[in-house]
Order: structure tokens, then sequence, then C-alpha cells
């Protein structure tokens, strides 16, 4: 008869043997000393293209995989300080080390950084390829992104959540998700100078209706109506916002992208947090334009916005035809305003539709108030779904005799769209979404952006796992860069959603334009 | 005794795999569970398993996500028609088991018979085609953890309340809210039959707040779901209709063990009373004892047999009735169509819609296969038809993603196909049909960078990934896939690229497909059919008119029927050149217009109409059209 013990202490032997085992595998040096290799002669295939980039020294180690053929890989990354850091792969998986990075990173910034790397062919024989060479930035980047989360749905939604990420590391953490109010919809999320202590938050809920989060100083409030697109005065006195009437088209027969958004109508009005009234100006909700997407100079003088004219009877859905559409560009408009008397001035032209030809849209001031980046698409006012989509900037120093700005296209462009861009704290970073990569699926990008205006080649954000985007079903959307993480807990804002109202607001819009429920849904 | 008792339990043991064997074979033979698993938006929550680490770390980070974990592991395996019952059978003989051993350690022994109520209630799931494996699993999770508890718990209500708390614990992380059900069970057992209401309170206590300790404050997630995941409360349940129609079955399912613990508690209590006032009264029980032997010894023999039989006989009765009742041919027939569909089973659709002539659904996709056999302009009028029913134009229909993607492919509308099934994906899951479904039109439409993606999440999936990996690298080699016949075939029939029209309905979208010297033959006879079924004659002149351009040798007898109605009373007439009318149609025409001149009014003329004409499409014209 075999004792208990017996059986015991076998059982536990076998655990640790299979521990060890495991331990053993998984630790295996791979490493060897390379000391003969042939050069190649071209750079390796690597994914994602982090080659010719410029880095911010605060940023988590970029793995990438090598899409060689090889038997082993190795990867040497050096610069002017420091210890070089060295991988080896037998998938072609580069895994690095992200204090080592980290240290590498910031004893070099200004430097130059090199990687080399090396394939063992199937005879044994080690290839050398050309270094990349990239550049690590002096200007660090702000230390958190704030993205939605969603699958690349058009009517229909099920998982979505505003996430952040540390940019320093591969931490993601959920800001709010829709489990917190049993499966609405969150929208768009915008914040104060790239601080995270006041925040806005748009959600609909067939359970606890639609309405507006809103963060100031750790407080949250649930504001009884929906805001559109959002931008805080960098005052955090007010924040203007857009009503969109949304309609959702299709073009079954376009390759590229098949899917269109339009608004029917559209206004801005503005959110005074102190007395917590809605208030609008004749000259953004006027009846025979489309004003939408606001955005404040950084000395809250001025606010940006778009604007176009409406083209058909807004009653009329089914008399919109589709020159009508593709008729829609709007201007790049500025209007001024006086935050002490609460004055608004008169509108001006920043770029013409007209002239540009394009429908110029999402203007965002740098926080040095230098410059002004935009999208300009076709026409229409949504270029998440425009291949024709692309970044520019205006320099606002530059502003010609006529009042009149010069625009630039940026080199950051891909033949898809590229949209949803946000300014670093420090102006020399930004992020926005392209569909350039994967199609459908829009993700991170980041571009330095020198003194002169000049953007570097762009790198999608790093992922711990190289392949991570190649199985990702869920686009990166508004990707907002804040210098802090959002403090405030998802739990607290799921209660705030899940609670009553608590200020109620009387939206001034006049009938002859957008009603406040009409806002609709859209990436 | 000892005979007896072993007898009785060789009786249930034979019951339980006979109910088991029958349970099996009912999900083989009649609901399969293929269907379930094929026919993406019926079901809610099946989705793929991804073989990578990251899918175990990100699963196992959350309270119930090894129950989630296992669950989408063993669904994958729906797919397969006689291993997937296994699956389900196994879980409900798992669940009877755990009750078994729960009512034999609370001497429950008339409670025996609940060992098949959770069973029963999981065959009514499948036979109304609702998936609630996740929940049913955490189920047993949960009683086989309250099974450790009643085995290792002591009478000390100090150690029963540390060994409630670890157990609990784990309950949770395994099982996420579901084990708030392992918290009742213990609480009632605990006050109820062991009589130690300081240890139930406890637990009680204890219990509520480990939800909000580990759940909330642990781990990070909501309140709501810390109190609601796996639970037939939880909002991923409720939302959907699909789920919610079993709803208070599921929560009967999970009340079931509760309910009988806290009769088991009173029957004891009542129990041990008797026995007091038996004592004092010790002689009148020894003669009673004596009788109750006899009659016992009575019943060993063929009583004890008809008893078997009865109880069986009631046991499957319950089943088998309560699967009749939940039995909803309609549904499965419409799943049957689908999967065949998925599988270009164009006769088996056929045999299938003929079983529901008047449903939409079934009338687009028999309209499809009857295009694939070749049969479509000439025995569409065989019948019943519908404007609606051969593109599912309806708003009904909006969010019928799935049953639209095959027609949209043949004819040739990637756009529309790529936008319902991402809506499909979004609505129901990664399901990897989706995702294979979604590679292919991208492919086909050249989209790569997208079909890449897809393809990417498609080859971590069990039993998908071998597919992708092949279609990942021919991208890489073959980039414009000119040796995938099947891509190769479909391409021509896609929109130009150029073309950026919105294409707002089916008219428009199949109009599109045939105008500029495009050969789209299915569009061509969907538009034709469309017309003639919304009886728009003066759209049938402009279409039947190019119908000499398409490589017809004879004209489809449907069509050559609308042209001869057209001919007759309109002016604008449909020229034929190469084409003749034959003799038969036109001689059946000629009949059906005597008939309807023979009688004053349409109503008068119907029944003789009815007898020899009703697969015509005259007979359509007159009385079919939808006012």
């Amino acid at each position: 008869m075999i004792s208990k013990k017996y059986i015991y202490t076998m059982l536990v032997m076998i655990v640790v043997a299979f521990s060890v085992g495991i331990g053993v595998f998984f630790d295996h040096d791979i490493s060897e000393e390379i000391i003969d290799f042939v050069q190649v002669g071209r750079e390796a295939r690597i994914y994602p293209d982090y080659s010719s980039i410029v880095v911010p020294a605060n940023i988590v180690s970029m793995n990438f995989a090598v899409r060689e053929d090889g038997e082993l890989y190795c990867v040497r990354i050096r610069s002017a300080k420091g210890n070089e850091i060295g991988v080896f792969s037998r998938t072609g998986k580069i895994v690095i080390d992200e204090a080592k990075w980290s240290s590498l990173l910031e004893q070099n910034k200004g430097e130059k950084l090199v990687i080399d790397v090396f394939c063992k062919d199937k005879d044994g024989k080690w290839l050398q390829y050309d270094a990349i060479h990239n550049t690590i930035a002096s200007e660090e980047i702000d230390g958190y992104l704030v993205y939605r989360k969603i699958h690349p749905g058009y009517r229909t939604w099920r998982d979505v959540g505003i996430y952040q990420r540390e940019l320093g590391s591969y931490t993601e953490s959920v800001v709010l998700d829709n489990s917190y109010f049993k499966g609405g919809c969150l929208n768009c999320h915008a914040f104060c100078n790239n601080k995270t202590d006041k925040m806005l938050i748009g959600l609909r809920s067939g359970k606890y209706g639609s309405s507006e989060l809103i963060v100031n100083d750790g407080k949250v409030n649930k504001i009884g109506t929906k805001f559109g697109y959002t931008s805080w005065h960098p005052s955090g006195k007010i924040a203007v916002y857009s009503l969109n009437k949304v309609y959702q088209l299709f073009h079954y027969a376009r390759k590229d992208e098949y899917r269109d958004v339009m608004d029917i109508d559209s206004a801005l009005a503005y959110y005074d947090v102190e007395s917590v009234k809605v208030k609008r100006c004749d000259h953004l909700s006027k009846k025979d334009r489309l004003e939408t997407y606001p955005a404040w100079s950084s000395d809250g003088k001025y606010l940006y916005y778009c604007s176009a004219p409406i083209k058909w009877p807004t009653s009329k859905m089914e008399e919109i035809t589709q020159e009508m559409v593709e008729g829609v560009k709007y201007d790049l408009m500025r209007i001024s305003y006086d935050l002490e008397g609460d004055k608004w001035g008169e509108p001006e032209v920043i770029v013409s539709a007209e002239e540009s030809g394009k429908s110029s849209l999402e203007p965002r001031v740098s926080p040095d108030g230098r410059w002004l980046l935009f999208c300009m698409c076709d026409y229409s006012c949504f270029p998440v779904y425009q291949p024709s989509s692309d970044l520019y900037m205006i320099d606002l120093g530059s502003e010609r005799a006529d009042r009149k700005f010069v625009y630039r296209k940026l080199d950051v462009n891909s033949d898809a769209s590229e949209s949803w861009h946000s300014w670093s704290s420090n102006s020399r970073w930004i992020a926005f979404s392209s569909k350039r990569m994967h199609g459908s699926f829009t993700r991170t990008y980041f571009s330095y952006i020198d003194v002169t205006g000049v953007a570097s080649k762009p790198f999608v954000l790093p992922q711990k796992d190289p392949g991570y985007y190649e199985g990702c079903l869920r686009t990166f959307s508004v990707p907002e860069l804040v210098v802090e993480p959002v403090r405030t807990t998802k739990e607290t804002l799921g209660k705030v959603v899940r609670g009553k109202i608590d200020k109620v607001v009387y939206v001034p819009i006049s009938s002859a334009t957008i009603k406040n429920e009409q806002w609709q849904e859209r990436e | 005794m000892n005979s007896e008792s072993t007898l009785w339990r060789n009786g249930s043991k034979l019951r339980g795999m006979i109910f088991f064997l029958l349970f099996y074979l009912f999900l083989s033979v009649y609901v399969d569970l293929r269907l379930l698993y094929y026919v993406t938006g019926a079901t809610v929550g099946i989705s793929g398993f991804p073989c990578e680490w990251s899918y175990l770390f990100e699963t196992l980070s959350l309270p119930g996500g090894l129950v989630r974990y296992v669950s989408v592991f063993l669904t994958q395996f729906f797919m397969f028609r006689w291993i997937g019952p296994v699956v389900v059978v196994l879980q409900a003989w798992g669940i009877a088991l755990c009750i078994d051993r729960i009512v034999e350690k609370c001497d429950g022994k008339w409670f025996g018979w609940v060992r098949y109520a959770p069973g029963i209630v999981i065959l009514f799931f499948y036979t109304s085609y609702v998936y609630h494996f996740e929940t049913t699993m955490a189920m047993l999770v949960v009683l086989g953890l309250f099974n450790l508890y009643i085995t290792i718990s002591s009478q000390k209500w100090q150690r029963s309340l540390i060994l409630f708390v670890v157990l609990m614990v784990i309950a949770y992380y395994i099982a996420a809210a579901g084990s708030l059900l392992f918290l009742v069970m213990c609480v009632i057992y605990e006050i109820a039959v062991k009589k130690q209401g300081i240890a139930g309170v406890g637990c009680l206590l204890f219990g509520v707040a480990v939800p909000l300790l580990i759940g909330v404050y642990g781990f990070g997630v909501s309140h709501i779901g810390a109190y609601s995941e796996l639970m037939p409360w939880s909002w991923r349940i409720t939302k959907y209709d699909l789920l919610n129609r079993m709803i208070p079955w599921l929560y009967g399912m999970y009340g079931c063990m509760p309910a009988c613990l806290l009769l088991m508690g009173f029957l004891k209590e009542s129990e041990r009373e008797t026995r007091s006032s038996k004592r004092k009264s010790k002689s009148k029980k020894d003669k009673n004892k004596s009788r109750q032997k006899v009659r016992r010894t009575g019943s060993d023999g063929s009583g004890g047999v008809m008893k078997w039989v009865a109880c069986t006989a009631i046991l499957l009765g319950i089943a088998g009735g309560g699967a009749y009742y939940f039995v909803n041919d309609q549904l499965k027939t419409l799943y049957e169509i689908e999967y065949c569909r998925g599988e270009s089973e164009w006769e088996k659709v056929l045999e299938l819609a003929n079983k529901q002539p008047g449903q939409l659904l079934s009338m687009q996709a028999r309209n499809q296969a009857l295009y694939h056999l070749g049969r479509f302009g000439d025995e569409m009028f065989n019948y019943q038809q519908h404007p609606d029913g051969l593109m599912l134009s309806h708003d009904a229909f909006t969010k019928s993603y799935w049953h639209k993607y095959h027609m949209y492919i043949d004819l040739g509308l990637v756009g529309q196909a790529d936008e319902v099934l991402t809506e499909s994906m979004v609505a129901f899951g990664d399901h990897p049909f989706i995702l294979k479904k979604l590679a292919l039109v991208n492919m086909i439409s050249g989209k790569n960078q997208t079909a890449r993606v897809y393809l990417g999440a498609l080859q971590k999936r069990l039993f998908f990934g071998e597919w992708a990996k092949e279609y990942l690298v021919k991208l890489e080699d073959d980039p414009k896939l000119i040796g995938d016949n099947e891509i190769q075939r479909l391409r021509p029939l896609i929109p130009k690229e150029e073309d950026w029209r919105f294409l707002a309905s089916p008219e428009m979208q199949l109009k599109a497909q045939i105008e500029n010297v495009k050969k789209n033959k299915m569009a061509f006879e969907y538009l034709l059919a469309l017309y003639m079924l919304r009886g728009e004659m003066w759209n049938v002149v402009e279409v039947a008119g190019r119908i000499e351009e398409y490589d017809y040798e004879k004209i489809p007898v449907a069509f050559e029927e609308a042209i001869l109605l057209n001919n007759k009373h309109n002016k604008k007439k449909i020229p034929l050149r190469k084409l003749k009318i034959r003799a038969e149609t036109k001689q059946r025409f000629d009949e059906f217009m005597a008939a309807t001149i023979r009688y004053r009014t349409k109503d008068a003329a119907r029944s003789e109409l009815t007898g020899k004409f009703k697969n015509t499409y005259m007979y359509y014209y007159f009385y079919g059209i939808p006012e």
C-alpha cells in the first residue's frame, strides 16, 4: 500500500520538476557572438516601421518584429552614451528591456539612436543589414494618451471605452467604458490645457439617457445635455461645443471607404461652467450655415471653427442629392472672444474652401500659439471616412498683409485618412489617427514637430507585442495627449452616469437651427 | 437494507444514463449545435478561441475569466455535430453529480430528483437555440465549490467561516458574480441545515463584501459588473432579446438549489421534531416499523421496477414535454437554411425554404438558391413571392446582417457585404466565421491591409489558424491574388473603383451592377424580378429590353410572361431580336387572358385562374402584388 505521504512527495517533486523545466525552457540563452557577417546593403524590413523617426526620450521601448527570413535574429541598439542593448530572438520578435531602453534614451536626448539588425540564415551565416538611424528628441512627449477604442462599426456598438495609456510603459487603463452604465455608447472626450483636472465626456445610454460628464477639479457632474465636438477655453471657464444633426451615407461602390457621414445641420454653443448655462452666439449658429469643430487659440482670444453653407432644406433629407453632399466644403474660420465681457467679434475666414477647393476640418492650435494644425479633405465634415484627408499646418505667426494665412501640407500624410490630431503641451509632438497601416482600422501615430514646423516621419503607438496591431479589431480614435493621468476613477464616473442629472441646462438654440436632442453618434 | 439501497442506487444510475444518453442524442440529431455556432446573429456571445498566452492572461486578469476562458474553448466544439453535444451533456452531468453529492450530504433523499432539473433547463436552452453556456458553467463551478464546502466544513462556526471566506474568494475569482449562488447556498446551509445561525450571518456579511473588495477594489471592475457578471441579471444577458427569452428559466435553474436546501433544512427540522415525539411512544413505533419493513420487502421486487419505470417515465416525460414545448421548427429551419447556404447546398436550401413559403427570410434564401441552380427565372413563381423577399429591403430586416451577406457577395456588392459583416461583428462578437468572411470580402475588393487584420486575428483562433495563415502567405507572395480562383471569379462582379455614388436603395445597387456594359447576370435577373414583383411594368420594359445582352439560350419562363404581359398592355414594347417566346408560354398567356375576359371582375376570375395559373407571373401580377 503506497502511503499518502509518498504520493504527496511525488506530486510536489513533479510540480517542482515541471516548473524548473519551464523556467529552463524560457530562460535558455540563445545569444551568441557575431564575428563574421555579410553586409546585405539595405535596411531590414521591420514591423512596425520604426526607422528614420524621431522618438521622445520618455517613450516605452519600441518593440518590433524583423520581417526577414532567418533562423536567429540579433538587434543591437546604441547611441552616443550608455550601454548598448542587445536582443536575440528566434522568431524575429524583438522585445527590448524597458529599463535599459529608458536609460539609453534618457542619456542621449538630442542624439542619434542606431539599430543594427543581424539575421542568421539557414546556412548558419550571419547577415548584417544597414543600420536604422533614428533620433532621440530633446523634448519629451506628454506622459499619457487618452483615446477611444471601439470596433469599426457604423450603426452598432457593443464594447466601447475611453482608455488612457501611459506612454512610458505599456500600461493601458480604462477611463470609462460602457460596462459602467449597462452598455451605452461613449463619445468624444476633451481636456483643458493638456491636463485632466478638467474633462468632458459625452455619452448615450438607453437606460441612463444622453448626457455630458464634466470633471472640474476632481468633481464630477452630469449635465443634462450632450455635447458634440468640444473645446475648453484655456481659462477653463467655458467650453464651446457643437450640435450636429448627422446623416449616414454609404458609397457602396467605393473601394477605399464605403462609409460616409455628413451634418444635415450643425451649430456651436458654449457652456459656462460657473453659471451652468449654455449660451449661444449668432455668428456660430447661423441658419444657413453648418458650424462645427471648435478649437480655442492658446491665449483664448480666438475660437477657430469650421463652417460651410447649407445647400439643402434641413427638414427634407430625401431631397439631398449626391452632388449636394459632395459640394459641401468647410471654410476654416475664427472669431475673436473677450472672456471678461463675454463678447464675440466678427468671424473671419482663415482658409477659404472656395480657394482651396477642399474642406478644412478639425483645427487644433498648438499650446505655444504658433501652429494651427487641421485636416483637409475633398468634401464634407468627417475626415476619418475620407481617404483624401491629410494634415495641414498654418504658421499663425506669419499672417499676411491681407490677413490671410499660408497653409502647407505636412510630410506625415499617407494615401489613407489622417485625422483626430492633438498637440502635446510643449507643442513639439502631435498624435493623430491614421488608416495607413490597416485600412478600416485607425491607429494612433506620433510625429515630432521641430521649431520650424517641420514634421518628422510618424510612428505608431508602441505595443509590447510587436504583432499587436496585426490582429487588433478595434480602432483607436480621438487620441489626446495629456501631461497627467485621468485621476477620477472609472467607478466615480460610472456612478455619476448612473445617477441623476445634477446640472440641468437650458439650451437657447433657436428653432431655426438644430435642436439639442438631434445630436447623433459617429466614430 | 443494503441490497435495497444498492438496487435503488443502480436504478438511479441507469436512469441517469438513459436521461443523458437521450439528452445527447436529442442535441446531436434534432437540435444540431452546429447551427448555433454557424448562424452568427442567432447567438450572442459565441466568439472564437484565440490560442495565445495574452488572451489567457487577459481573461484571467478579471473575475470570471476562468469560466469564460474554459467556456469559449469548449464552445468551439459546437462546430462539430457529434462533439458539441458531448460538451453540453458533460456540463449537465457535472451539475447533476454535484447536486447528488449535496443532496446526499444534506440527507435530503427526497430531493434526488433535483439533479435532473438543471439538465432539463439546459436542454430547453438549446432546444430554443439560446446560448447560456458561460452562465451554466459558472453554476457548475459554484456547485463544485459548495460540495467542497459542505464536505470539509466543521461544526465549529469559526472554522466554517474561514473556509467559506477562502472558497468564496476562489468562487468569485473563477465565476465572478456567479459566486453569489455559492454565498446564498452557504448561508442557507448554515442556517437551515446545520442550524449554525452565526456562521450563516457571517457568511452573508463576508460573502456580500467579496465582490466589492475583490472585484471593485481588487480587480477594478465596475459595481454593476462585480455583482452581475455571469448571473442571469447581467446586462450582457438582459440587453439582448436573443438571450432574454429564456431568462425566467435561467433564474429557475439558479434558484432551484437554494430552494431545495431551504426545503431540506425545514424537512430535517420537522424530522427531528417527529423523532422526539416518536421517542415518547416507542412501543407504537416498533409496531409501525415492523409494518413498514413488511411493506418495503414487498416493494423490493416488481413494485421497485414499476416505481423505477414510473419515475423514469415521468422524468423523460417532463424533459421531452418541455423540449416539445420549446421546439421552434420555424427558427430551426431558418438556421438550417443559413447553415446550408453557407455550405452552398442549394437544393437543401430550396427544400428547407419550402417548409415556410411565406417567410421573407426563407423567400430570400430560396430565390438565391434558385439562381444558383439556374432556375430562378423559370421557377420563381412556383413559390410565393414578395418584393421584400428578394433583397430583404424592408426596414424590419435592417439588422438581418448575416442573411444578406451571401446575396451581396453573389451580386458583387462587396461594399454592402463588408458593411453587414462589420455590423455583425460589432453586434455579435468576433466570431471566426465573420472574421473569415470579412477577410474574404476585403481581399475581393483589394483592401489587403484591412484583410490582413482580420486574417491576423483569425490565425490565432482555434481551428481557423491554418486557413488564415495560408491567405497571409498568399497575400505576401501574390498580393493581387491572381492564383485564387474564387476571388478572381468574384472580382469582375464588383463595382468600379471610382464609383462614389451612395446607391441608397436595392434598386440603385442592382442598376449600378448592370450599367456601363457590365454583365452581372444575377443583378440583371434580380433587378428585372424586383420590378416584376413590384408590378412596375414601365421599369420592366427598360430592363427586360436588355435580356439579349446576356447569354440566355432561351428566355426564362417568368420573364417571357412579363414580356408578353407588357407587350399586350403597354405602348412601349420589349423588342426581341435573337430570342423567341416559346409557343407554350404564349398559349398559356393567351389562355390566362381569355379567362380574365370571361369574367367581369378580377375576383370573379380568381378561383379558375388559381387552379391553372397559380405559378405564372400573370397570376402574381393580378393577384399577388402586395398593396
